[in-house]
């Protein structure tokens, strides 16, 4: 955690992701006025010492508003990135211990499912299922888990050629071991930045299916805002600037927290003078060394 | 080579083929039928047991899966059950819009992204490096739609330069008109494309820049900039095409939520409107399309990696 401080990215992602989340909270149990509360007489108020923000269409809070979107982000980023990284670890990690060619039939099979778009089975589930912080954190948990998955396999891959982990088979530990006490804590590292990139795309995605309409009309999001506010917005642009703002800024949170994440973890990438490491979450054929 | 074509295609295939029942499954995973939307909500269990028989979906799952994948073979993709249109010769006629559009979008974030990133990576000890980085930084945390209708307040409501969203009714036969409304919806795109490929190019120039031949041929008497032309390039571009390759998977994503909001009827809005009426026959040939090309794309970027990259041709 220092070591994180310790570097300017770390602790700008630790401050505006603390930030988040405490406004989230914060949110479930204060909020200036009800941002549930229609109030035709307040409409459009301006910018002002009682209304931080502004009022929306309809009389609402902007700032509240936007305080208790940071409580749906949050939640849907701790479900979709626990998802993620339960589908991620287990594909990925079975697929690099498993035999070779179920391995790579595994390998395969997460390729073809990347080509599906994700956004398709959002569109799905929530045709489905019904729109809700579940279905929707559900479905980005899926589309990142199997992302997820290429990359933990190529990073179980490479710390099972280590030496140690050959010496552990030869002194007859079982694979199940071998893969819960030198695999894992092996590519924890990668485990903890590559969630924290997760998350920040979450984010990212959450807003995006929120404002095509998916999340549930009485669940306050930022995306949702947008969507409402994007109507209104030839006469009061302003509005829009708000929410948009905070999903940038929690973006960056998790996306510097990552980075920070990675410095403080891999000194020697440090050294080299900046993050030369190529993302591999955003690429995952990119690093994929098990080509064809 | 031909041995890596040959072996390269079975698996396109068999690709193709997991991917169907991907397809197929997923879709049949909805509660709610088409016979539900047909028959409306006053349907009686007759009128929909009669309705799934004309449809087909009284069938075993196989015998659906079957006689789709049969058809789709033959290069008929299905079509939609609601209006009798066919989902290959609709994706055809929203791809006038949309093609462009991704096409556009991807040639602008290349010619921006990678000079920059190149010149981000050789300089990133320098003051205009670390300002590329963190404009980067900040790129891929923005989200497109806002992006999007930030550019339409300035652009459009405020200083009037382009239309807030829609396409001429006529298309491309009024060429002004249409290339107008497709520059913010282009912008947009390639913004968040470009952000992320910055980012890549960047990594991997830096990553080249380590290498002990770049060293050598620095000690050699290379200019850090000559070593990087002459040796680094090449190398730093194994990594870009395969991010070129994905982002084109994701564009598709990124295309649904652009044209919402800049009122788009393309492929995006079509797949949205589609799946909400549950006109799944439609939907699963739309996708099945749109995963053979992105499937097409991973092929293609693999021969490329080939031609780009001896030591694979040497494994071979």
């Amino acid at each position: 955690m220092r070591r994180i401080w310790g570097s300017w990215t770390g602790r700008i992602g630790l401050v505006l992701v603390g930030g988040m989340t405490a406004a989230g909270v914060l949110s479930t149990v204060w909020t200036p006025y009800d941002p549930h509360v229609l109030l035709p007489s307040q409409r459009w108020k301006p910018i002002s010492f009682t209304h931080p923000f502004g009022t929306d269409a309809s009389g609402r809070d902007l700032f509240s508003l936007v305080i208790s979107g940071a409580w749906t982000t949050a939640r849907v980023v701790f479900l979709s990135t626990v998802i993620a990284a339960v589908i991620g670890m287990v594909l990925g990690i079975l697929s690099a211990i498993a035999p070779r060619w179920i391995g790579e039939a595994m390998a395969h099979l997460i390729d073809v499912m990347i080509a599906i778009p994700a956004l398709v089975l959002a569109l799905v589930l929530v045709a489905g299922l019904g729109g809700s912080i579940v279905t929707i954190s559900l479905a980005i948990g899926i589309a990142f888990g199997i992302v997820f998955a290429r990359v933990i396999r190529v990073e179980a891959h490479k710390a099972l050629t280590n030496d140690y982990i050959v010496a552990a088979h030869a002194s007859g530990a079982s694979t199940w071991r071998i893969a819960w006490r030198h695999v894992v804590p092996n590519i924890a590292p990668t485990i903890i930045v590559q969630l924290s990139l997760i998350a920040a795309l979450t984010i990212l995605t959450e807003a995006a299916l929120s404002f095509l309409g998916l999340m549930p009309l009485a669940t306050i999001s930022w995306g949702r805002m947008l969507q409402d506010l994007q109507s209104t917005m030839t006469i009061h642009p302003l509005a829009l600037v708000f929410p948009g703002i905070a999903v940038v800024l929690a973006t960056l949170g998790f996306n510097l927290l990552g980075d920070g994440v990675r410095e403080a973890l891999d000194p020697q990438l440090k050294a080299r003078g900046a993050s030369a490491a190529i993302d591999p979450l955003l690429a995952p054929t990119a690093i994929g060394t098990d080509m064809p | 080579m031909i041995a890596f074509l040959v072996r390269r295609m079975v698996l396109f295939v068999l690709s193709l083929f997991v991917a169907s029942i991907i397809i197929f499954v997923l879709l049949r995973l909805v509660p709610g039928d088409l016979a539900h939307v047909l028959g409306g909500i006053n349907a009686t269990p007759e009128r929909l047991a009669i309705l799934r028989h004309q449809l087909g979906l009284d069938r075993s799952l196989f015998a659906q899966y079957g006689s789709w994948v049969g058809r789709a073979v033959h290069g008929d993709f299905g079509k939609s059950a609601l209006n009798g249109q066919s989902a290959a010769g609709e994706l055809w006629k929203k791809l006038h819009l949309t093609g462009p559009l991704v096409l556009a979008s991807t040639v602008v974030s290349i010619v921006v992204a990678v000079p920059l990133g190149i010149v981000a990576a050789a300089r990133h000890r320098t003051a205009d490096g670390v300002v590329l980085s963190a404009a980067s930084q900040l790129g891929i945390a923005l989200p497109t739609f806002w992006v999007g209708l930030m550019l339409v307040v300035v652009f459009a409501v405020h200083w009037r330069l382009f239309p807030s969203g829609g396409f001429p009714i006529n298309g491309w036969s009024n060429l002004p008109k249409a290339v107008k409304s497709l520059v913010l919806p282009t912008i947009t795109l390639a913004l968040s494309q470009g952000a992320v490929l910055f980012r890549f190019v960047r990594s991997a120039t830096l990553e080249v820049l380590n290498q002990d031949y770049i060293r050598t041929a620095r000690a050699k008497g290379l200019t850090k900039t000559q070593a990087l032309w002459r040796h680094g390039l090449r190398n730093a571009a194994i990594p870009i095409v395969s991010i070129l390759g994905v982002q084109i998977a994701s564009l598709i994503a990124g295309v649904v939520v652009i044209e919402q909001t800049f009122a788009l009827g393309g492929v995006g809005s079509m797949l949205v409107k589609d799946i909400g009426d549950r006109d799944f026959e439609k939907v699963q040939g739309t996708v099945l399309l749109l995963a053979v090309f992105v499937l097409l794309i991973g092929f293609l970027v693999d021969i490329v990696h080939r031609l780009i990259d001896p030591r694979l041709r040497a494994a071979a």
